[in-house]
C-alpha cells in the first residue's frame, strides 16, 4: 500500500512541476497597444489521408501573414502563428481547440481543414470568442448560429448545384450514382448532390461510402456498375477521389466522372493519372493559376516561397487570411476576438482570389464556382 | 455489366486483395513460427518495405532510378536486413509474456510510423504501375495488369516457401529450430541464427505485398494499419504459425471482403468480414487449418 | 516502529488528499485540468481492463467500443430525452455490463491472441454500428450539444469543476476494484488466471466468474464514456476505435499489469507525458515508442513491478506465460489444445 501511495505521490509531484506556471504569456489583455505579436492558430490535418489539407493549408495562411509581417504587420504587432495536427480526427480537434483558447489563449484560429472537425469546434470557439475560419464545405457550419465562425470559399452546394445543373440540363445526362466518403464533407456532398438531382426530377441510382482512409474501392464500384450509370459523381478526398477514378476506369467505366471541390485539384489528377482525369469536370471558386493578374501574380509569390504551384485550398485559405488581416486592422489598437468579429461582418466588395467577397451575417463570404474540365492534366475552364 | 461477370469481377478483386492479406498473413506467420512473437508492428513492417523498394523506382534516392523489379528486390533485403536487426533485439522477448510481446511491437510500431513521417513526409504519393494501365478485358471481366502481377507473384512466393521449408535444408532446419528448440539445437542447428533468417523472410514478405501492391493502392505512412490488421485476422483465421493456412486465411478474407462490399453493404464490410471470421473461430478455435506448435522458449 | 508506520501511512494518505484536493487551484490553465480530466477517465478503464486481464486472465481488447457504448447512450438520452447525468450514469453502466457480458461469449471458447483478435473484431464491429446507423447515432458527424450537468443547482461547467466529479468517480472506482479483489470474486479471478483447467476441477464456475469479468471491465468503460460524453459536450466515434483500446492497453502494462495502482500510474503519466511532449511532434512519438519497447525490455513488470522488484524475487505470472523470471525454460507450447 506504501509503495503504491509513494508512487502515486512521485507522479502528483510530477504533474505539479509540470504546471508550473510556463513560458506562455501572461493573460492581459492585447488591447494595451504594444509590440506583442498577435497570435493565431492553425488546426488541421496535418497527418494521414488528408494531410495535403493541412499542409496547403499552412502554406496558404503563412504567406498571407509573412507578407503582411514585411509590410509592418497590424498595427505595428507582428502575427505569430501556432500550429496544430488534429489528424483530422474531431475529437482530437475539440480537445486542440480548448487548447489553443485556454493555453495558447489566440484571437483567431483556422479550424480546420476538414468540415467534421470545423462542426465540433464551433461551439468552443463560440464560447470563448474566438474568431474561427474554416475552409470546410458543410453547410451546417454556419448554421450553428456563431457569430465568430466565417468560411473562407463557397459552401458545398454551390459546388454541387451548378455542376449537376450543367450535366442534366446541358449534357443530357439522367442516371447517376454518387460515391463519397463518410465525413460531414462527403455526406455533405452526397445531400447537396441529391438535392440538385431532386430539383431535375431525378435520383441517384445508388449512393455509396467508404471510410476517410479506405484506398480500395473495388466493392462500391461494382455496386456502383452493376446499376450502370451514365455519371458518377464524387464527394470525398482528393486521394480517395483520384483513386476511384482510377480503379473505375480499369474496370472499364467508360462513362462520365465529375465532382466538386476535391476534384479541382493537382493531387486527384497525380492520384489518377492524367488519362484518367482526362474529361472529368470540375466546379471550383479556382480553377487555374492563370485566370487574371491578380491570380497570377499570387501563383508567382507562391511558387516562389514554396517552391511549387498554388491550388484552390492554398488559395482559399490565402483569401480567408487576408480577409482576417483586414478585419484586424480595422479594429486596432482593440484587437480581440470580439471586435475582430465585429469588424469582419462589415467587411463587402472584396476582391480576392477567388472573386468578390461580402460577408453575410451567418459567416459565409463568397457563393459563386466555375465549372472546369481537365484536360491533358491541367484544368481548364470550361467554354462551351 | 451482366450479373456473372460482375461476380466473376468482385470474386477476381477479392482474390487479388486476398493475395496480399496471404502474403502479409504469411510474414505474421513466419515470424511467429520465428519466435512465437505476435507482431503487433507487422503492419508498420509492410509500409516501411514499401516505402523502402518504391524510393528506388521512383528515384528518391540521390536522384538515382531503377526498374520496378529491380526495386522489389532492392526492397525485400532491405526489409529482411531490416528483420534480422529486430529479432536480434526481440530475442530476450522470446521468454516472456504475451502482453510483453505485444507491447513491445507496439512501441515498435510507434517508432517504424514516426520514423516514416518525419524521413518521407506525413503525405504519400502515387505509383504509377510499371505495366500498363489499361486493364485485359476476358469475357466481361476487366483485368489489371497489376493486379495480375499481384496475383502471380504471390502464388510464386507462396509455392516457392512452402518448398523451400519442406525440401531445402535451411528450410528443414527453420522448421526443426521452431517447433522444437532443444532438441535441433542438439543436433546442431544454429537455432539463433535460423530463426533469425526466419524473421527476415517474414519481414521481407510484406515488403513483397506492400512494392506490389503500391500502384494498385497508394502510399503513405498511415498504409499500413488497416492492411496490418486485416493480415493478423487472416494469420489469426488460418491458424496461427501455420503457412497453408495463412494463404488460406487471407484469400477467404479477402474474397469475403469484396462480395460482401459488392453484393451486401459497403459501409458493413469490414463488420461482416469480422463477425464471420469470430463465428469461424468459435467452431473452430485453432483456425481453419490448425495452428502449429510453436516452440518459443 | 508499528505505530511510526500507522503514521506515516496516515500523512503520507493525507499530503495526497491535499495534492488532488487543491490540483486545479494550481494549475495554470484550464487546458491542463483538461488533460488531468482525461486522464482520470484512462485511469478507470485502465482499472476495468486490470480486473479483467491482469486478474482475470481475460484479453479483452473491445474497451474502445465499450467506452463508446457509455458515451453514446449518455449522449442520446441527454440531447434526445434531456436526461441528466445522474440518470444516464446508471442506465450506460447497465447497458455497457450487459454488452461486456455479450462480448464474453464468444470469449469463453477462445484463447490467447485469438481471443485478442475476437475482442478487437467484435470491437471494430460495434465502432462500424456507431459510424453507420446515422439516424441513430449522428454518423461521423457525432452528437452534439450535450449538457454538462449540474448538481444541486450548481452547474458543473468547465474542466476544473468537472475535475471534482472525475476525482470522485476514480476514487469510488478504485475503492470498489480493491474491495471486489479481497473477496471471493477476486479469489476466484485469479484462480482462472492462474490455471483455470484447475479452477473448473476445483469446483470454480469459471464461465461466470470470465463473464463477470469482462462484464465489470465494461462498466468501468461505460462509466468513463458518460463521463466524457458530457465533459467535452461533443462525441464521435473516432476516439472509440481500437487505437484507443491500444492506448489503454499500454499505459496498463507500462504502469503494471495486475496491478490496480498501476493502472493508477500509468493511466495518470502517460497521457501527461504525451501532452508534455507534443511539442516534439513526430520525434514524440519516436520517442515514445523506443520508451515502451525499453520498458518492455527492461521493466517487465511496468512501473509496479519494477517497485515489487525491487523488494522481492519473481514477477507476475500469467497462464501464458512460458517461464517466470528466475525460473528455468519450459518446453511446452501455448495453450492451443484446449477446447
Amino acid at each position: 500500500m506504501k509503495r503504491s501511495l509513494v508512487s502515486i505521490l512521485l507522479l502528483l509531484g510530477m504533474l505539479l512541476a509540470a504546471c508550473a506556471p510556463a513560458a506562455a504569456p501572461t493573460a492581459a489583455p492585447q488591447a494595451a497597444a504594444s509590440t506583442e505579436p498577435i497570435k493565431i492558430a492553425i488546426i488541421g490535418a496535418m497527418s494521414g489521408t488528408n494531410a495535403v489539407l493541412g499542409d496547403w493549408m499552412k502554406k496558404g495562411v503563412t504567406l498571407a501573414v509573412e507578407e503582411k509581417n514585411k509590410a509592418g504587420g497590424i498595427c505595428g504587432r507582428p502575427i505569430e502563428i501556432v500550429i496544430y495536427d488534429d489528424e483530422a480526427d474531431p475529437t482530437k480537434s475539440v480537445n486542440l481547440a480548448q487548447k489553443v483558447a485556454t493555453e495558447d489563449k489566440v484571437v483567431a484560429a483556422w479550424a480546420t481543414t476538414n468540415s467534421t472537425s470545423a462542426l465540433a469546434d464551433i461551439p468552443i470557439f463560440a464560447q470563448y470568442k474566438i474568431v474561427q475560419l474554416t475552409n470546410g464545405t458543410n453547410v451546417d457550419i454556419t448554421n450553428k448560429g456563431s457569430a465568430y465562425i466565417f468560411r473562407a470559399n463557397p459552401a458545398g452546394p454551390a459546388y454541387e448545384t451548378p455542376l449537376v445543373d450543367f450535366l442534366v440540363d446541358t449534357k443530357g445526362y439522367k442516371k447517376f450514382a454518387l460515391v463519397t466518403d463518410t465525413s460531414a464533407y462527403g455526406k455533405g456532398e452526397a445531400d447537396y448532390q441529391t438535392a440538385a438531382l431532386k430539383a431535375h426530377g431525378l435520383e441517384p441510382l445508388t449512393r455509396q461510402s467508404y471510410g476517410i482512409d479506405d484506398k480500395d474501392f473495388t466493392g462500391q464500384l461494382t455496386a456502383i456498375l452493376q446499376t450502370n450509370p451514365e455519371v458518377i459523381l464524387f464527394g470525398g478526398s482528393e486521394v480517395a477521389s483520384g483513386l476511384i477514378a482510377k480503379q473505375a476506369r480499369q474496370l472499364g467505366f467508360k462513362g462520365q466522372l465529375a465532382g466538386g471541390s476535391a476534384i479541382a485539384t493537382p493531387k486527384f489528377n497525380e492520384n489518377a493519372g492524367a488519362d484518367n482525369s482526362e474529361g472529368v469536370f470540375a466546379t471550383a471558386p479556382y480553377l487555374t493559376n492563370d485566370l487574371n493578374d491578380q491570380t497570377r501574380a499570387f501563383a508567382a509569390r507562391y511558387k516562389a516561397r514554396w517552391n511549387e504551384d498554388p491550388e484552390v485550398h492554398g488559395a482559399n485559405t490565402y483569401d480567408g487570411t487576408q480577409l482576417l488581416m483586414m478585419a484586424m486592422e480595422k479594429a486596432c489598437p482593440n484587437i480581440t476576438g470580439e471586435a475582430i468579429a465585429a469588424e469582419f461582418h462589415k467587411i463587402s466588395g472584396y476582391q480576392g482570389l477567388q472573386g468578390t467577397f461580402n460577408v453575410q451575417p451567418k459567416g459565409e463570404t463568397i457563393d459563386k464556382t466555375q465549372l472546369g474540365v481537365w484536360k491533358g492534366g491541367k484544368l481548364t475552364p470550361y467554354t462551351q | 455489366m451482366d450479373n456473372v461477370s460482375l461476380f466473376l469481377q468482385t470474386l477476381v478483386g477479392g482474390i487479388g486483395i486476398g493475395s496480399l492479406y496471404a502474403l502479409v498473413a504469411l510474414g505474421y506467420s513466419m515470424i511467429y513460427r520465428s519466435m512465437g512473437l505476435v507482431n503487433f508492428a507487422h503492419g508498420s513492417i509492410y509500409m516501411i518495405g514499401t516505402y523502402l523498394g518504391i524510393i528506388w523506382y521512383r528515384g528518391m534516392v540521390m536522384g538515382l532510378q531503377v526498374p520496378y523489379g529491380v526495386a522489389f528486390v532492392i526492397g525485400i533485403l532491405l526489409t529482411a536486413g531490416l528483420g534480422l536487426i529486430l529479432e536480434r533485439i526481440f530475442r530476450p522477448l522470446a521468454n516472456m509474456d504475451l502482453m510483453l510481446m505485444l507491447l513491445g511491437t507496439i512501441g515498435l510500431g510507434y517508432v517504424l510510423d514516426n520514423l516514416a513521417v518525419i524521413v518521407w513526409g506525413a503525405e504519400g504519393f502515387a505509383v504509377k504501375s510499371p505495366l500498363p494501365e489499361t486493364p485485359i478485358m476476358i469475357g466481361g471481366v476487366a483485368l489489371l495488369p497489376q493486379m495480375l502481377l499481384l496475383i502471380s507473384v504471390s502464388a510464386v512466393l507462396m509455392i516457392g516457401l512452402n518448398v523451400f521449408l519442406a525440401k531445402a535444408k535451411i528450410g528443414k532446419a527453420m522448421r526443426a529450430a521452431a517447433q522444437d528448440r532443444e532438441t535441433a539445437s542438439a543436433m546442431g542447428i544454429p537455432v539463433n541464427r535460423t530463426n533469425a533468417l526466419t524473421f527476415a523472410i517474414g519481414a521481407g514478405l510484406a515488403a513483397a505485398a506492400g512494392i506490389l501492391a503500391a500502384p494498385i493502392v497508394y502510399v503513405n505512412p498511415a498504409m499500413g494499419s488497416a492492411v496490418g490488421l486485416k493480415g493478423f485476422a487472416a494469420f489469426i483465421l488460418g491458424g496461427a504459425g501455420s503457412i497453408p493456412g495463412a494463404i488460406a486465411g487471407g484469400l477467404t478474407f479477402g474474397v469475403l471482403e469484396a462480395i460482401s462490399a459488392g453484393f451486401i453493404s459497403s459501409a458493413y464490410t469490414k463488420g461482416i468480414a469480422f463477425v464471420i471470421m469470430i463465428v469461424v473461430l468459435m467452431f473452430r478455435p485453432g483456425g481453419i487449418v490448425g495452428e502449429v506448435t510453436v516452440d518459443k522458449v | 516502529m508499528k505505530k511510526n508506520a500507522g503514521l506515516n501511512k496516515r500523512v503520507v494518505l493525507g499530503l495526497a488528499f491535499v495534492v488532488l484536493l487543491g490540483f486545479p487551484l494550481v494549475a495554470s490553465n484550464r487546458y491542463q485540468v483538461h488533460v488531468v480530466n482525461m486522464a482520470g477517465l484512462y485511469i478507470l478503464m485502465s482499472l476495468g481492463l486490470n480486473l479483467a486481464m491482469g486478474y482475470c486472465g481475460q484479453i479483452n481488447l473491445a474497451l474502445g467500443a465499450f467506452w463508446g457504448v457509455g458515451a453514446y447512450t449518455a449522449a442520446l438520452l441527454n440531447t434526445r430525452l434531456g436526461m441528466p447525468i445522474w440518470i444516464n450514469m446508471p442506465v450506460a453502466m447497465v447497458l455497457t455490463g450487459i454488452v461486456g457480458a455479450l462480448v464474453a461469449l464468444p470469449m469463453l471458447k477462445v484463447k490467447s491472441h485469438y481471443l485478442a483478435l475476437v475482442t478487437i473484431g467484435l470491437g471494430e464491429t460495434i465502432n462500424i454500428i456507431l459510424v453507420n446507423e446515422t439516424g441513430l447515432t449522428g454518423g461521423p458527424l457525432g452528437i452534439s450539444g450535450i449538457q454538462m450537468p449540474s448538481l444541486f443547482g450548481i452547474p458543473i461547467d468547465g474542466d476544473e469543476r468537472f475535475y471534482y466529479l472525475v476525482l470522485v468517480c476514480v476514487v469510488i472506482g478504485f475503492l470498489a476494484a480493491r474491495q471486489m479483489m479481497k473477496h471471493r470474486i477476486g479469489r476466484s479471478f485469479i484462480a482462472i488466471r492462474d490455471n483455470d483447467v484447475a479452477a473448473k476441477a476445483m469446483g470454480v464456475n469459471t464461465a461466470k466468474y470470465q463473464i463477470m469479468a469482462n462484464s465489470i471491465a465494461a462498466v468501468y468503460c461505460g462509466v468513463a464514456g458518460v463521463l466524457y460524453a458530457h465533459m467535452t459536450t461533443y462525441i464521435s466515434p473516432d476516439i472509440f476505435e481500437f487505437k484507443s483500446a491500444l492506448f489503454v492497453l499500454t499505459l496498463t502494462l507500462i504502469g503494471g499489469m495486475g496491478s490496480l495502482a498501476g493502472s493508477v500510474v500509468g493511466g495518470l503519466g502517460l497521457p501527461i507525458i504525451q501532452e508534455l511532449l507534443r511539442a516534439i511532434g513526430n520525434w514524440q512519438l519516436v520517442g515514445f515508442g523506443l520508451a515502451i519497447m525499453l520498458v518492455v525490455l527492461f521493466m517487465p513488470g511496468g512501473v509496479m513491478g519494477l517497485t515489487r522488484r525491487l523488494e522481492e524475487a519473481g514477477g507476475i505470472r500469467w497462464p501464458w506465460a512460458r517461464k517466470r523470471i528466475h525460473e528455468k525454460p519450459e518446453l511446452e507450447g501455448p495453450n492451443v489444445s484446449r477446447p
